[in-house]
């Protein structure tokens, strides 16, 4: 006979698996520090590139005015705003990336956590009734 | 009111029955009416400028994810800039990437808003965006829409200066001044991000109240706020505002909030109880408002037979086993059971 609680049951954990469980199962793969550093890696390459192209496009805007007075200007003192600006952008970007990661971890673990509570519930059903079952049929289960 | 009600529990229903399709149709829509809305923004690649392209498009984005949505007007975006110049298509792309990397990375979930914006826009109700944003999501919302208004506005840039840009004459920096002139000094794009933002974070913290009526008020406020920013910001800041349209779009944006509020919380705060009780720790104020809900009738056919003597036919259910009737009386248990004992 059909167990309508198993199938509910069964029928949230795999909305669950299918849904946002898939994004927290991936990230429960790692470990906390894990997942964080390898995002502040990825959010360095990111941010580098993004300041890249900004310098592109403000080169490319002002090109005409940098040609005509790059001999007058500080070039030492250009390079030192352009890295400082650079150091900003990036610490800026990574505590930003460290509190969203913390966000997502704490989020996934919790989602988690619920999916595997789920899961041990089923398997207590699904041992209810293999004892069941064996105590009609007159089987012995292997304990 | 209840025959609204019942409506919404019969679309339900019907939702919940075709959820697959459902969905399905209104990707199909929404992808069509993006396309559509960039096709008649942009329009330079007559290639792409097709009822049928666009249409194609859209059925592949009803069946894929929604990020693929936003993916394949990015890359329309792209393509419209290319006829227009290598240049133009140049900065299309960086200025897309660019939003990916610095905003949009960290807001995944909520690209609907991005692809939600231009659409709203070509709609001219703008306002529904920030107004169903507070409502349905949150602060986070506000990013992927702001986006959305850079990209809106980079379209209409490049629409307007299609003919310069276009011009041989016209040099490589210079087109790159044209535009990021046009995105860095357009005051009308900065007035609809500060707009964008402000309405949106006013809704969701009014939504979010405990307060009767909360998703209304925060509605009402919204459209005002809009109304009110976007006069004042074009009286301050020299921008052409159209008053009327203004006022007409966050009217329309209120219909929409108030939609939006009728479908997703339905509640009915003439009913709404408060209690308060404590533990060891704490002291709870608890406010429970019920859920408006109205059961369906459902309807019951009644044959009314004028022949007495006729007895009403059953159908049979299908799960059901036919019992043959046995006469008791001439019925053999021994023999029976003998038969069944032979067989085991």
């Amino acid at each position: 006979m059909l167990n309508n609680q198993k199938i509910k049951k069964m029928h949230k954990l795999a909305l669950y698996e299918s849904g946002e469980g898939k994004k927290h199962l991936a990230i429960s793969n790692y470990y906390r520090s894990d997942y964080i550093g390898l995002a502040l890696i990825k959010n360095f390459f990111l941010t580098t590139i993004a300041y890249g192209l900004l310098l592109l496009i403000y080169f490319g805007y002002r090109s005409e005015y940098l040609m005509e007075n790059i001999h007058k200007m500080n070039l030492a003192l250009m390079a030192l705003q352009i890295i400082g600006l650079y150091i900003i952008m990036v610490v800026g970007y990574s505590i930003l990336t460290y509190i969203y990661c913390s966000v997502k971890y704490a989020k996934a673990q919790k989602g988690i956590q619920e999916y595997y509570k789920g899961l041990t519930q089923m398997k207590k059903a699904y041992d209810r009734e293999e004892r069941r079952n064996g105590r009609i049929t007159g089987r012995r289960t292997k304990a | 009111m209840t025959v609204l009600l019942e409506l919404k529990q019969k679309i339900k229903d019907f939702y919940s029955e075709h959820d697959v399709l459902l969905l399905s149709v209104f990707k199909f829509l929404l992808a069509f009416l993006l396309f559509s809305s960039i096709n008649s923004s942009l329009g330079f690649m007559e290639k792409l400028d097709n009822i049928f392209v666009v249409l194609i498009l859209a059925i592949i984005c009803a069946v894929l994810p929604i990020n693929v949505m936003t993916v394949i007007g990015c890359v329309l975006i792209i393509m419209h800039c290319y006829s227009v110049g290598i240049e133009v298509a140049g900065f299309a792309v960086l200025l897309i990437v660019l939003l990916m990397i610095l905003f949009l990375r960290f807001t995944s979930e909520d690209s609907l808003a991005l692809v939600l914006t231009p659409a709203a826009f070509h709609f001219h109700i703008p306002a529904a965006v920030p107004i169903g944003g507070g409502l349905l999501k949150g602060p986070t919302c506000a990013i992927p829409s702001v986006c959305g208004v850079i990209l809106y506005f980079f379209m209409q840039i490049v629409k307007d200066k299609s003919t310069v840009l276009q011009g041989k004459e016209t040099e490589a920096v210079q087109k790159l001044q044209i535009l990021l002139d046009g995105l860095m000094k357009n005051q009308e794009m900065w007035l609809n991000v500060l707009a964008f933002t402000v309405v949106l974070m006013l809704v969701y913290t009014i939504s979010r109240c405990s307060f009767d009526y909360s998703w209304r008020v925060a509605d009402g406020v919204g459209a005002i706020v809009y109304i009110v920013i976007m006069i004042l910001g074009g009286m301050f800041l020299n921008v052409n505002v159209h008053m009327g349209s203004v006022i007409l779009s966050a009217v329309l944006s209120l219909i929409v909030g108030f939609v939006l509020e009728f479908a997703v919380l339905g509640v009915d705060y003439s009913r709404s109880e408060k209690t308060q009780f404590e533990d060891d720790e704490y002291v709870y104020y608890v406010k429970a408002v019920p859920k408006s809900y109205v059961a369906q009738k459902e309807k019951s056919i009644k044959t009314i037979s004028s022949d007495y003597d006729r007895k009403p036919e059953k159908e049979p259910d299908d799960d059901a086993i036919p019992v043959e009737r046995v006469d008791e009386e001439n019925f053999d248990f021994e023999k029976q059971l003998e038969e069944s004992l032979k067989d085991l």
